[in-house]
Parts: C-alpha cells; structure tokens; sequence
C-alpha cells in the first residue's frame, strides 16, 4: 500500500460507520453498548426498611414443627404480608413465644424440653400467628449419628475442604476425605487411625480432635469451633458416646427443603432461610445451621454462613444451598423498575408469551423488531453460517407479503449449508478429529452425521445409534463415539456431557461438590459401557488396521472405593436389571425416552443458545439444580416442544426463529440496558461470528476461495469435516480443537492475534486486491460506482448503503488517485467494522 | 513512610495504655492465647529447626519468647524498640507478621501485646495442664454398656427363661479405652498392657493385675521390656504436645526414669541389646537416643521427614532402624546417628517393623498391608564395601500378602521361628519366622493396634479398638481368654478376665457391677455368677488347658 492510501485508510478508519479500531477492541470485551451503568467496586447495601403499608397476616415458616429426639431443633421465620402486596421477613422484629412447656426458644430456634404437642407464636404489631409443633423422644438417648451428624458438622466448619484436611495428603498428617463424601475413611482417620490419637474415647475433652479447633491448642486452621459451642458440644457427645461408626444402614439425604422456595425482594431487604432436609429413613430434619450457602451471584445478593439472605442489587440470582451431598437453591428476585413496566409485545408463539411475563416480573421492556435486512442476515448466519448473497437480500427486502419472514425460515431451512453448518457443529461435540480418528474414521463419522442431517434424523434416534454403535470405525460412522474414550468411565463422561449437558467427572474420584451426583452415579452410568471394547483389526474389515467396536459377553466396573460390582443404573433412577443383552440398548431407550427430564432440556437450551447467543442455562452445557435456568418454564417449554415433535430439530429452530424474542433488535434500549448480560433475552445478544463463519465471509466479500490441504478447493470453512486441517486464521478465531468434549472449546472471546490478523495481516489485504477477486472483478466488469459501493454493503453488512454512506464513499472515490485503490479500502474498512466481525 | 505509621500508631496505642489500663497483661494470662490464635502454629519449639516455617523464633513458651537466640524480639518496657510489635504494626503486607494473612492483627491484639511489654513483659501463673484451662473430666458423664460374650449357655430352668441361650456380661463401663502396647515379660508370666493414660500389668499365672501404673503422661503407645526384664519402658504422651518415655522398675514398679524432649507423643521404644540404651520414635519427626545411666538424650536423628511409627535396634546394636509416614524405612548407625540406607518404593505409610533376631533380615508394612522382608546384612556391606563378595543388602526378599487393611504392628519371637502381626483388618496374623509363609490367620473384628508373642512362643495377645487383650494359643489358633481393666474408682481397683466358655475372674468392685443377659434378656445373677466366678478355671485356661464347660450335669 501506498502512503497515501494508508492516509486514507486512517480516515476510512475514523468515518463513522465503521469506528472499527476502537470498537473491535472494546467491543469484544463484553456487550455491544459499553454505556451500561457500571455497580462494581462499593457496595455498602442499606437495609431497606419495612413496608409502610399495614400488615395483614403473618406466616410462620415451617408450618409444622416435628421435633424428634433429644438434639432436635427448628429455626422459624415468619413472613408478613402487607397491603400493598408486599412480603416482608419479620423473623428478627416480631415477638416470639412457645405455648406450653414442652418446648423452649431461643432467639428463633425452638428445642424440644419434653414430649408432648406445643406451639410457637410470633406477633408483629397486633398481628399474629402460630404453628404447632410436636416433641417426640425428648429424653431418649439417640446417640450421636456419625454420618449424620458429624460429617454435616465438619463440612459447615470446613476442615475437609480442599485447602485444609481434605487436601490430596490431608493437613499436619490428618487426612479427611473431600467434603466428607466418604464417611467410612474419615472415621477412620479420627478415631483409628496412629492408635487413635486423635481421640480420647474415655475422656473427651482430652481428644486433639476438640483441643486443636478450639485453639485450647496450636491449630493451623485456627478457631473452627469455640469451645463450648454447641459444634464443640455436639463432637464432645459423640465421643462420649463412644464415637459410633457410620454404617451401611445410615440413612441418606434424598433431599432439600428451602424455605421460603423464593422472593421478590428490593435492595438491601433481608431473608432468613430455613433449610431442612429429608433423610431416606424419612425423618425431616432442620439442618439451617450446617447447610453451606453461596450466593451464585455475590453482586446481587449475598448470604451469611447462617443462611441470612441480603438483596445487594436489581436483577435475580440464586443461594445456593448444600447439604451432605444435596444441594438446592432459592431464588432472590429484585424487579428492575418499582412500577410496573407496559409494553407492546404481540407474541409470535409460547416463547414469547413466557419471556414476557418474566420481563413484566423483573421490570423489562423489549428492544423493537430488527429490521428486515437485520432478520436475514441473522437466519443465514445461525442457521447456514453464511452470509446471504445480494439478490436474496434485494429479494427479501422487496417482498412485501406480511408473512416473509416466516417463509425465508422455512427457506433457509431447506437449503444445503444447513447440512454442512450443523455438520460443523456435530463434528465438534463428537470431537470429529483426524488425529485421533484417523482420516477414514474421521470421513466415516462426517459423512454419517451429514448424512443424518440430510434426512433430519430426529435427535433420539441420531443418539441412539451413536450410542449403540459397534463394528469397524472406517465402516461405522457412529462407532467412532467409541474412540471418544477408552474406558467405561470416559464414555459415561462424554455421553452425559453430550446427550444431557450433566458434567459429571468430579464424581470419578468424589462426589461432586455442587449437585447430588456421587460415585455410585458415576460408576452406575459407567457401568452401561462396561462390556463395551474396542480391538485393533488386521484382518477384518474392508480397509484393514482400523478400531473395531464390538461387545465383550462379560465385564463389569468396580466400584473404586467400595470394590463392588456396580450394576447399570441411570441417573435419578433405580438400576436396569441385566438380562445379558446389549446395556447400551437399555441406556439409549432411557436416554431418549420422552420422560427423561434432561434429554430434551439439554438440547433444548443448547439450540437455544446456538440461536439467541446465550443458552438458558449458561453454561450450554452444564445443567444442574444449582445452576438453574433463567426463565425455567421457558426451558421447560421448549424441551416439551422438542419431545411432543419427536426430536425433530429444524422444528425447534423453526419455533426458535419464528418467536419474536428472536427477532428483536439488538439495541440497548433504556427498558433492557439494566440486564447487563441480556440473560433474559429483550433483545439481541450480539456475539462475534464463528471461526468459520468469519473465514467464509471473508471469502465471500472478496470474492476469493481458501484452499484448504487435502480438500478440493472450493470447500468452505463450515464444510470442514476435521479439526486437524491446518488453517492458523481459524485457529486464531477459536476454532475448537476437538480435544475435550465442552462447549467452551469453542472460543468468541478477543484476543489480540485474531484483532492484529483482521487489521493488519496480509491475509485480509491479499484477498482484497487478489486478481479476480470482488474488486478486481468489478472494475474488470466496469460496473457504475454507486453500484460497486452497493455491492461491497451488501456482501459484508448484508444491506444497501445508507444515501449518507453512499455519498461519503463516492467521495472518497473520486479523491483518490484511483477509484479502485478507495474501493479496496472501503472493503477493508467494512471488513473490519463492527457489522461484518458480528452476528446481530 | 510505613515507619511513621507505625510509629503514629504506637503512640497511639500508649495514649491507651496509660488512659485504660487496671492491671497489666501477664504472658499466660493474656499474651499466650493472642499467640495461640495468631502465632505458634509456626513460631513453636517443635518448628525452631524448620527455619523456614518459624525463622528459628519460638513464642509458645514464656522463656523461648523472651530469650529468643537469635535477636530478642522483646525488649521488657519498650514496646516500639521490640521487634515483636513493630512486626506487627508494619505497613508492607509482604513484611509483616503473621505471615499469609491480609489482615494484620487485630488492634486490641496489638494493643494488648504492646501494653504487655510496656509493663515489664511479666510471666504471671503458668498454667498447670497443658490443653490449657481444660479440666479433664475424671470420667464421662454417661456410660455405655460394655458387653462380653461367653459361650456358657446354662439350662433354661436355672435362668427362669423359656429359651437358652449363651450368657453375656454386661458392664456399664464404656467406652473402653482402645489397648495401643502390649508387652510379655521375658522370663516372668507377665503382660503389660497400655492404654490412655494407665499401664495395667497382669499376672497371668494369678489371673488377676500386678499392678495399675497411672504416672503416665497420657496416651501410651508403646511398652518394652528390657532384655533382662528389670525395666519397663513406656512410651506416649500428649499427642501434638509433647512426649515422653517413663521407665519403670520391674520389681518395685518404681518410675526411676522420665526421659522428655519429644514434641510430639513418642509410638515407638527399642532398648538396645546391652539395655543400656533406648532408641524412641515420635509424631515430632525425629528418633532420639537416649543414656539410661545419665537419662539423657544422646543424639536426635532427623532424617525423616513426617511422623516416625516404629524404631528397632538390631540384636548387635549396632543399627537402629525406623519406619515413618514418609514411606520410607531407614537404617542408622547406632552410635553415629548416620543414615546408612533408606528403603523406598513404598506408597503410603510405614507403620511398623520388626528386625530378626539373626540381624540379617528385616520386616515391615504398614497402611500397604503387604509384609515387605528386606535384606539388612550390614556385614554383607562392609563386604561389598571392600569390593570382596556380592550383597544384597537393602534388597527386598518377598512381599508377603495376606491382610486386607493397614498392619499396626510386627513382633518376632526372641528365636526368630514365629512372626506376628497386628491389623486394622481385625485379625492377627501369624508367620513362620524363617520363611515368611502364613502359619495362622486370628479373626477378631475389632481394629487391632498391639501384639505381643510370648518368648516361648506358645501364646499371642492382641489389643485393639475395642479396648480388650485377647490372648490365643498359637499352635492351635485358640482364644484362651479376655483381660479387660479399667481406671480405679474410689480406690478400688476394677478389672475382669474371662474365658470364652464363660469362666471369669473380677475385682469385687467390678464384680459388682456385672449384669448378665441371654438373648437381651437380663438374667438373675446369682445362680450364673456362681457357676461362672471361677479364678481357678480362669488360670488353667490362661495356662492353655483346656477346662470343661460350665453348668455340665
């Protein structure tokens, strides 16, 4: 280039259409509008003060108290309800009183004194209520539960976690197991292990296991439990008891209750929870003082370690709460307006219907429709990941029929880079990688899964015959699953990952430290793999030497810890008895059936957020219960939707697209700009475009073709079959690796090699002046200008040129030295402004 | 900048002093607990050789405070020229103490400390007991009943019950303190037995304890005799305290030593063939030498690097060598103290080892239950030193399987034809002392800490969780009896030993407190206590005979 021409391309690079240096830098490190008001740093939350309103009735949380056994208690809160609608916690203002002498109070935890029926009252001025409770085995001696009271106690006061005893080789030689997740070794550890040092059986308090955390001596881990806090007191009699050991028979949390599930609450408003949970012998039990919470979102509501709740900010997050392997969350709602928001908002379908009530809840007011030329470019892009070609945008933008957007949905849908698209991403959840499949393993898994998009395989029946592969992995597309790991554990991994978005690896080794999934799960669900081989062949098969899957008549997974056989057991349901056929038939008929709760809503969020740019769930691929869903009936929707038209995946998109949510703008608008993170979808969450989407819309504007090795060319950057085709602008964009099996493998996030590649590589300028490339051939053919500046718009922005735009770049044209040179910069400029680089 | 600052704050603090302070803060009183919380788990007496995790300064004693080697930390009367306090106050985070925290000391702390020194740095009271300010309670406030199977199954007429069934004593008596030593004598018919906080001799020949020794410093971890069988050696103490060893006279039962200096409590003792000597292993990390003429300490090994569970001399005692947590097992010169080899490649901790009494071979295992037999010919290595003859010194012999949990602790008989072994398993193995192969295999089910053979032999007992010595016959794998004792109460001695047919001998305060039940039903006790309180029977089936069971026509 010129010296001159660099002069212009400064110019160009400040006129204001593009503003591209500046905005591809700060536009990468977040949303689109940076204007948004920023809540970091101080947040010194006010308590909000009680409704002015009159108060109308109270409600006391439990509604009945069952205290059972000696060292029963209650935590109690009592809600109040006011005039105006509101709710507020009064637990810590009212006046609370036990009727009768079976129970007594202290602050608001009731303990059973002797058996017999009772009552606790609260009163708010004047107003008041009351719940009964009932003392069973008061004075019975219960002596002190290893597994279920001990381990609670020492998980709320930290000492397995990971920094402390529950570190690979413990701390100061004593070694708990992560979270107490293995009662049988942590008792071990205490009360046998170097000939019970750590415990005095016949004289408690003589036991390090009481002197160190309550610093009667020196203790890394300082204070844990005060000594004669009711922690230290319950240790103590669990000694004095004679230190019971866990048994099998010990019952197990099966689950949790929250008390209240939710609530709306306004900044600095305060909640007390109370968590109980229900044992498998089904006792319910008030564990509010050993539960453990965080808040997922510390921004906006925080939590004490006593399960004291504050509303920092606007917006909604969850606490979440764990207990002894069961974990739970409640909802704190803050609306962002206090007035109740209006807005005009016809609903195109139940999408709608459900992200509008829970705008209306929050305070949310949508973002207007896109534009038509918006729309088309957005349909191409997530549908096809291609731009659309000026005549399909002249034509959609000249139709006038009211219903064009839901005919160029139906369109696109039919077109072929709708197989090659979805290809690309199928090939990246099932890593299709050369390197690790081999090129004919590797073809053979791309030409099946093109294949099965062709006909539009319904998603169950695509699942099942991955899962249920065997033979050659030249031969068999779908064996090559198999090679996604090599034991039964890393095809659980994957499965579970893939099919039901359920991370479960922690649980290999431990239970996981955030949901319900333990090793039983794992090694159950592993257990479906367990007869599953795979053997290298010579002879066999047409081309020779490749992986053969096939079915061993025996084999089992042993349970690491317990060294028991484990029998097939899918999650949250009770072990397949085994008859000698094929696990993995059993293991594909309850994964797809229509009633498996994660299946459909695991597919259900990851194409809604392939489409709208966020999932529900974020992220796409890790649906737990403390990690919920930001509109869950929403999800719910959509994964019945999904179920009730079996499987059938274009009619998910087609409901997606056609829903008015998606078609909105992606202007902040004053209603939305308060949803940072647009996770409740008002409008349009803008994102760069894909690895390959870019590398193809590069092509496409300049007119010119990447060749890629061992491909003919002509073959687009969707159409790759294999992660291991060399490609270094691909690679900078983030494309995945195909290495681990995760959605985040996929990169969008800035970085300054792919920044640097765009502005300044040669690749970009190359294929700008390249002969016979957009440019060349358009001065070749000597079209008008006003026509070229149109063209270049349209293969890049996908719509006209505005007449100012027009205008500018004519100018610009015929001030330089030739209009080709401008024309080549005008496409640089445009390639590098914000409405080519994003999908919006 | 950060100098003013701390000096600003000083001057502050001293305007308090003088403003608020009734009686001046004592190093016990108010000073030791500040540094409990804050200070000692680094800057302790056990850690002053760890340079780099105490910096060689102690602050858990009011002497190591305040006579710190190195560089007084405190100067009595002058707060701002002690570098205890202006390590507290300084601004750089990266400087001040304590170490790893963002948040300095809390100012009262500081204030405290400060106002400490300026009023002289006074000891005041040192406390008495070391868990400070805990009184031990001399016994739980509930207990839990104890209850011994026997297999006398008197006729139901005689218990007034439609259904027979096998007699158990109950005692109200729980929980029993786990047996952690057990000792025989080597020429007398006696068994020491450890426990927290008591050594209970029995006399096997009378059925019946010798004596009740209580002068120990708390957990007992370890017992030995000399090898002329004058001294008994007892090692324990307060875990994660201190520890010590207590040597007992045979004849009197005479505490005529207390060998301290362990930081830790002592597991293992070893007297060294001549029984002049004592080898100890201690949770401190080190294995100490000791003189039991002077009774000092000769030497500290410290070439381990975690908990030291089992230290042995070899039958020339020339070489001492120890298991430790470290997974290693080592070899030291005996007068030297020098490593002269470490056995390796183990997984996981080393609890015990035995030596044979050839010297040339050498067990061990640990929380990897496999027994490892290792070549120990030192001579082998003066040998190949000189570059004569070939050795396998160091080299493991076989790895013998066997127990499926961690084995506590290994015993060869004085011939070296018998080897015993105790594990969390709940039995007790026994192995042919020559070549290692499995003889007999004790299930008990309890954890099984202790195990000791008799010299002759003829008889293993075995202690563990479930705080009772059982005592087996090893040709044939019998169990002969059950030796249970307990603190005194008022005086009185409380101890009960019984056979499993259901003969048993018992103090009278205990005797006292026996319920007996078939099939959970409490039974009358005086016609069964009749026919069962038979000493006689008891010590014939001590002595290995066989006696006929009881309520026979």
């Amino acid at each position: 280039m010129t010296i001159q021409s660099w002069h212009d391309l400064l110019r160009w690079a400040h006129w204001k259409l593009t503003g591209a240096l500046v905005l591809w830098m700060v536009s990468l490190g977040g949303p689109v509008n940076a204007n948004e008001p920023t809540s970091s740093g101080v947040r010194n939350t006010p308590q909000a003060s009680p409704p002015a309103s009159p108060l109308i009735r109270l409600e006391i949380l439990p509604r009945e108290i069952l205290l059972d056994g000696p060292r029963a208690r209650q935590e109690v809160v009592v809600l109040g309800y006011h005039q105006d609608g509101r709710v507020w916690d009064w637990t810590r203002q009212a006046q609370w009183a036990a009727v009768g002498p079976q129970i007594r109070l202290e602050k608001t935890t009731v303990y059973p004194v002797s058996d017999g029926q009772s009552a606790v009252r609260a009163e708010v001025g004047g107003v008041s209520a009351q719940v009964p409770v009932q003392v069973r085995r008061a004075r019975a001696e219960v002596p002190v539960g290893f597994k279920t009271e001990i381990i609670p106690l020492l998980n709320k006061l930290g000492c397995n976690q990971g920094a402390c005893h529950g570190a690979q080789y413990g701390r100061g030689g004593f070694k708990l197991s992560l979270l107490g997740f293995d009662p049988s070794y942590d008792y071990g550890e205490i009360v046998r292990s170097a000939e019970g040092r750590r415990v005095v059986l016949s004289d408690p308090e003589r036991s390090i296991l009481l002197g160190k955390p309550s610093l009667q001596m020196e203790h890394g881990g300082g204070e844990r439990l005060p000594r004669g806090s009711w922690e230290y007191q319950l240790l103590k009699a669990w000694l004095e008891d004679g230190a019971p050991a866990p048994t099998p028979q010990d019952p197990e949390v099966v689950r949790l209750e929250i008390l209240p599930a939710g609530r709306s609450m306004k900044p600095g408003e305060l909640q007390q929870l109370i968590v109980r949970a229900v044992w498998s012998d089904g006792r319910v039990e008030d564990v509010t003082a050993t539960a453990q919470y965080d808040s997922l979102n510390d921004g906006l509501a925080r939590v004490t370690a006593n399960g004291l709740v504050q509303c920092l900010e606007k917006g909604e997050t969850y606490i979440m709460v764990r207990f002894c392997g069961q974990a739970g969350v409640f909802q704190v709602t803050s609306p962002f307006t206090e007035q109740p928001v209006s807005f005009e908002f016809q609903p195109h379908n139940y999408i709608d219907e459900l992200l509008a009530k829970k705008w209306r809840s929050l305070g949310l007011t949508p973002s207007p429709l896109c534009s038509d030329a918006e729309f088309l470019r957005r349909i191409y892009l997530d549908t096809l990941g291609t731009l659309p070609t000026p005549e399909e945008i002249r034509a959609f933008l000249a139709d006038t029929s009211p219903d064009k957007r839901q005919k160029a949905i139906d369109r696109v849908l039919q077109r072929p880079e709708y197989v090659d698209f979805w290809a690309l991403k199928w090939g990246d959840l099932l890593r299709n990688n050369s390197d690790i499949l081999q090129a004919k393993g590797m073809w053979s898994l791309h030409n099946w899964i093109r294949a099965s998009l062709r006909d539009n395989k319904p998603l169950d029946q695509f699942v099942r015959e991955l899962i249920t592969a065997q033979g050659s992995t030249y031969a068999e597309g779908p064996a090559n699953f198999y090679r996604l790991g090599r034991t039964a554990g890393e095809w659980a991994e994957v499965t579970s990952q893939v099919f039901l978005g359920i991370r479960v690896q922690c649980a290999q080794c431990h239970h996981h430290p955030f949901e319900k999934w333990s090793q039983d799960d794992y090694w159950g669900f592993a257990a479906f793999f367990a007869r599953v081989a795979t053997k290298n062949s010579q002879e066999y098969g047409l081309f020779g030497r490749e992986t053969v899957v096939y079915l061993r008549p025996v084999g089992e997974v042993i349970h690491p810890r317990r060294g028991s056989v484990m029998a097939p057991k899918p999650f949250d349901s009770p072990p397949i008895a085994d008859d000698g056929t094929d696990r993995r038939q059993k293991l594909a008929e309850w994964l797809t059936a229509p009633q498996n709760p994660y299946f459909a809503r695991n597919f259900a969020n990851r194409f809604w957020g392939y489409f709208m740019g966020r999932g529900l769930v974020e992220p796409l691929d890790d649906l737990r219960a403390t990690n919920p869903p930001t509109n869950p009936e929403l999800l719910d929707a959509l994964a019945k939707d999904l179920v009730e038209h079996r499987f059938d995946v274009k009619h998910l998109m087609r409901r997606i697209m056609n829903s008015r949510a998606y078609q909105l703008s992606a202007e902040v608008t004053p209603g939305n700009v308060v949803d940072k993170d647009n996770v409740y979808f008002a409008r349009r969450t803008v994102r760069r475009l894909t690895a390959e989407q870019l590398a193809d819309a590069l092509d496409y504007a300049t007119g010119t073709q990447t060749k890629y090795q061992g491909l003919p060319l002509g073959t687009r950057a969707i159409q790759l079959p294999d992660s291991s085709v060399p490609s270094y602008l691909l690679d900078v964009l983030g494309r995945p690796p195909r290495v681990v099996t995760c959605e985040c493998e996929r990169s969008l996030s800035p970085n300054l090699a792919a920044a640097l590649h765009l502005l300044n590589g040669d690749v970009v300028n190359q294929k700008i002046r390249q002969a016979g490339g957009r440019i060349d051939r358009l001065f070749q053919q000597k079209k008008p200008l006003p026509e070229i500046v149109e063209e270049l718009y349209l293969v890049t922005l996908c719509r006209p040129p505005s007449a100012e735009e027009m205008q500018a770049a004519l100018h610009e044209m015929k001030q330089a030295p030739e209009p080709r040179l401008a024309a080549e910069d005008l496409l640089w400029s445009l390639l590098n402004s914000r409405g080519f680089l994003f999908n919006y | 900048m950060a100098r003013i600052g701390c000096w600003w704050l000083l001057v502050c603090l001293s305007g308090t002093v003088v403003a608020q302070t009734p009686a001046p803060p004592t190093f016990w009183n108010d000073i030791r607990p500040i540094f409990r919380r804050h200070c000692t788990v680094c800057h302790s007496t056990r850690n002053l050789q760890e340079v780099d995790v105490s910096g060689g300064l102690a602050l858990d004693s009011f002497e190591a405070t305040l006579k710190n080697p190195k560089k007084p930390v405190v100067i009595p009367g002058k707060s701002k020229e002690s570098l205890l306090v202006q390590l507290l106050v300084i601004q750089d985070p990266d400087r001040r103490m304590p170490k790893g925290s963002s948040q300095p000391l809390p100012k009262e702390a500081i204030e405290t400390i400060a106002r400490w020194i300026d009023s002289g740095a006074p000891e005041g009271q040192r406390p008495a007991d070391p868990i400070a300010g805990v009184n031990p309670s001399p016994r739980p406030a509930r207990h839990l009943d104890v209850v011994l199977r026997t297999n006398a199954t008197p006729p139901a007429n005689l218990i007034k019950l439609a259904k027979p069934g096998p007699i158990e004593m109950v005692l109200p008596v729980g929980p029993l303190a786990p047996v952690t030593a057990l000792r025989f004598h080597p020429t007398r018919p006696l068994l020491a037995v450890g426990q927290y906080g008591r050594v209970t001799v029995w006399d096997l020949a009378q059925a019946q304890p010798l004596r009740l020794l209580t002068n120990v410093l708390g957990a007992v971890n370890d017992l030995r005799f000399s090898p002329d069988g004058s001294l008994l050696a007892a090692a324990g103490g307060q875990p994660s305290f201190k520890g010590d060893i207590r040597v007992y006279r045979t004849d009197s039962w005479e505490l005529v030593a207390v060998l301290r200096g362990h930081d830790d409590s002592v597991f293992s003792v070893a007297f060294s063939p001549d029984g002049k000597r004592l080898a100890s292993a201690s949770f401190d990390k080190t294995v100490r030498l000791w003189n039991l003429q002077t009774q000092q300490c000769e030497g500290t090994i410290t070439g381990h690097s975690d908990f030291v569970y089992a230290v042995a001399f070899s039958p020339d005692g020339k070489w001492l060598a120890s298991a430790s947590k470290d997974r290693s097992v080592k070899l030291f010169d005996a007068t030297t103290g020098k490593s002269l080899v470490t056995f390796s490649g183990m997984n996981q901790d080393v609890l015990a080892l035995a030596i044979h009494p050839d010297g040339k071979q050498l067990v061990s295992a640990g929380m990897e239950p496999a027994l490892i037999w290792w070549s120990a010919d030192i001579t082998g290595t003066a040998a190949q030193r000189a570059g004569t003859t070939e050795s396998s010194f160091g080299q493991r012999i076989r790895n013998q399987g066997g127990h499926g949990g961690a084995v506590q602790e290994l015993v060869f008989t004085p011939d070296g034809r018998l080897l015993a072994s105790a594990s969390a398993d709940g039995t007790v193995r026994l192995w042919n002392g020559q070549n290692g192969q499995p003889l007999q295999t004790i299930n008990i089910g309890s954890v099984q800490y202790a195990v000791a053979l008799r010299p002759d032999g003829g008889q293993v007992a075995a202690g563990g969780f479930d705080g009772l010595v059982r005592i087996f016959d090893t040709k044939s794998n019998r169990l002969l009896a059950y030796l249970l004792a307990l603190p005194e109460e008022n005086g009185q001695p409380r101890w009960l030993v019984y056979a499993p047919e259901g003969y048993f001998h018992a103090s009278p305060a205990t005797l006292a407190q026996v319920k007996y039940r078939v099939l959970l039903q409490e039974v009358e006790g005086q016609s069964v206590s009749a026919a069962l309180l038979q000493p006689d029977r008891v010590r014939q089936a001590l002595a290995g005979l066989n006696v006929p069971p009881p309520f026979a026509k």
